[in-house]
């Protein structure tokens, strides 16, 4: 049958996937932390149905051959960690992260890294995510006195009770990769390190190029409306475009077939 | 039987060509740095139809994406691949574990002292390709350029390897390399419609023609008078 209407398949499968990443990111316009993705495309293989530089029959070269492409493929969906604008909370334990950087917490025993600093004390006085994962390292907030919570640039939390003493609890440490976009996304705002992301570097807040912390202020999502609306658009015309190509393949084919009465 | 059929029969096959031709651009016309293919008939040479790629400038778009990079003008990147060197313009690149500058596919981009490492940090690249960390200068992207460019061929995974001689692969001098934009297709959707519109009607129109030298043969056949 026709190559083209399997070229013009390819694409629609592979607009259908951008519709998909782009619908994801809107859905996570106001995902606190939330990174967005981008998919990426390729041309599939090329079949030569004659290659370029051989000779005709009277000497002359022929300086391109035929090749017919076969389509399009994804080749991969990226997580684009470009920083999302803060917002000021007043919250004294929403902590936003400028620059490079990940919370590290504990998930089902697991150690998971996210950018979303909306977190909560649990009932131990334990600092968590909302989904009660505990960040590391792991920091109680005595509950026994009302106290007052102060984290600084550099990720030293001290409490401050009632009488004006501080106490300095620990320091919140943050960690890269060498390739944060290989990171492998579990939901719930978390990452788990892969062999694409390499191993998680521990660091200091502010030191060796890390990223400091902002406290009273959470990271948004990255996601741009605008710009997601307009890939949108072109993904939903190329689709369109391609099931006309299948379109043309279908009424070719007919007339062929009509050809023979 | 008539002869012209044959010659019918090569005419829609060349449409089909086409028709896959034009299927294939459109498929693409969302891949970065995607080169339009066009069927050409050329009559001076005993093989009537070849197809060409047209290396006309595709859009570039602003990303934000510190690996993006886009080729303003002439010029290809060159990548290490398993299976030898091959030439790209698709410039989304992407980090390594072991710190390497690397395309989609995992490949290597060249830089003028070989494979690019990085350790991560503020990347910035010049408009000459000079790559910079944190502010420090380290190796410059390599950009090809070739003496005969339509010896590109396609290999699919947005490369191309050059069919040409070694010494015309050529180190470009004037590059415009632009950091955190991205070169995407350089299909035009309407112009490929128009061309699909023609190349279906054309096909439809060989059938036709196929269709009434039936008609004739059958008259030829079966009418008593022409006896």
């Amino acid at each position: 049958m026709l190559r083209g209407m399997w070229s013009a398949a390819s694409g629609m499968s592979s607009n259908q996937m951008m519709i998909d990443v782009i619908s994801n990111n809107l859905a996570n316009v106001n995902t606190v932390g939330f990174k967005k993705s981008r998919p990426d495309f390729q041309d599939l293989m090329y079949q030569t149905l004659s290659p370029g530089g051989s000779r005709t029959s009277s000497g002359d070269q022929i300086p391109t051959g035929i090749q017919i492409g076969m389509g399009a493929m994804p080749v991969g969906v990226q997580k684009m960690f470009m920083q999302g604008d803060f917002k000021g909370t007043q919250n004294e334990l929403d902590l936003a992260i400028e620059g490079r950087g990940f919370f590290k917490v504990i998930s089902n025993e697991e150690e998971v890294y996210t950018r979303a600093g909306n977190f909560k004390l649990d009932s131990e006085g334990n600092i968590c995510t909302p989904n009660g994962d505990k960040l590391q390292p792991a920091m109680s907030v005595p509950t026994a006195d009302a106290v007052t919570i102060k984290i600084d640039k550099a990720g030293t939390v001290s409490v401050i009770n009632p009488s004006g003493q501080a106490t300095v609890l620990g320091v919140i440490e943050l960690y890269s990769f060498a390739n944060p976009a290989g990171l492998y996304s579990m939901g719930h705002n978390l990452f788990r390190a892969s062999d694409a992301s390499g191993e998680a570097i521990a660091g200091t807040p502010g030191s060796n190029g890390m990223g400091t912390i902002a406290q009273g202020f959470i990271e948004m999502s990255n996601v741009d409306v605008v710009e997601e609306m307009v890939a949108m658009i072109m993904a939903q015309r190329a689709y369109e475009i391609s099931s006309k190509s299948i379109q043309t393949a279908d009424n070719m084919l007919q007339i062929a077939n009509n050809i023979k009465r | 039987m008539i002869s012209g059929n044959y010659g019918l029969i090569d005419g829609s096959l060349i449409q089909q060509l086409r028709f896959d031709t034009l299927s294939n651009n459109l498929a693409n016309v969302n891949t970065n740095g995607f080169k339009k293919d066009i069927l050409a008939f050329d009559e001076a040479l005993s093989m009537k139809i070849l197809t060409a790629v047209d290396f006309s400038p595709g859009p570039v778009v602003s990303t934000g994406n510190k690996f993006d990079v886009a080729l303003n003008g002439p010029g290809f990147f060159k990548i290490q691949t398993p299976s030898g060197i091959k030439y790209s313009r698709d410039g989304a690149f992407s980090l390594s574990r072991d710190g390497m500058l690397v395309n989609h596919n995992g490949d290597q981009v060249l830089g003028q002292n070989g494979p690019i490492t990085l350790s991560g940090g503020d990347l910035s690249i010049g408009r000459d390709g000079q790559i910079s960390e944190n502010g420090s200068p380290g190796d410059k992207l390599l950009v090809v350029d070739f003496k005969e460019p339509q010896l590109l061929k396609k290999e699919g995974m947005n490369y191309y390897v050059y069919g040409g001689k070694e010494q015309d692969i050529l180190t470009a001098e004037k590059v415009d390399v632009q950091h955190k934009y991205i070169e995407k297709s350089n299909v035009n959707v309407t112009e490929e419609m128009i061309r699909m519109v023609d190349s279906f009607r054309a096909f439809e129109s060989i059938q036709k023609a196929i269709q009434n030298t039936d008609e004739i043969t059958s008259k030829l056949v079966n009418d008593p008078e022409l006896l």
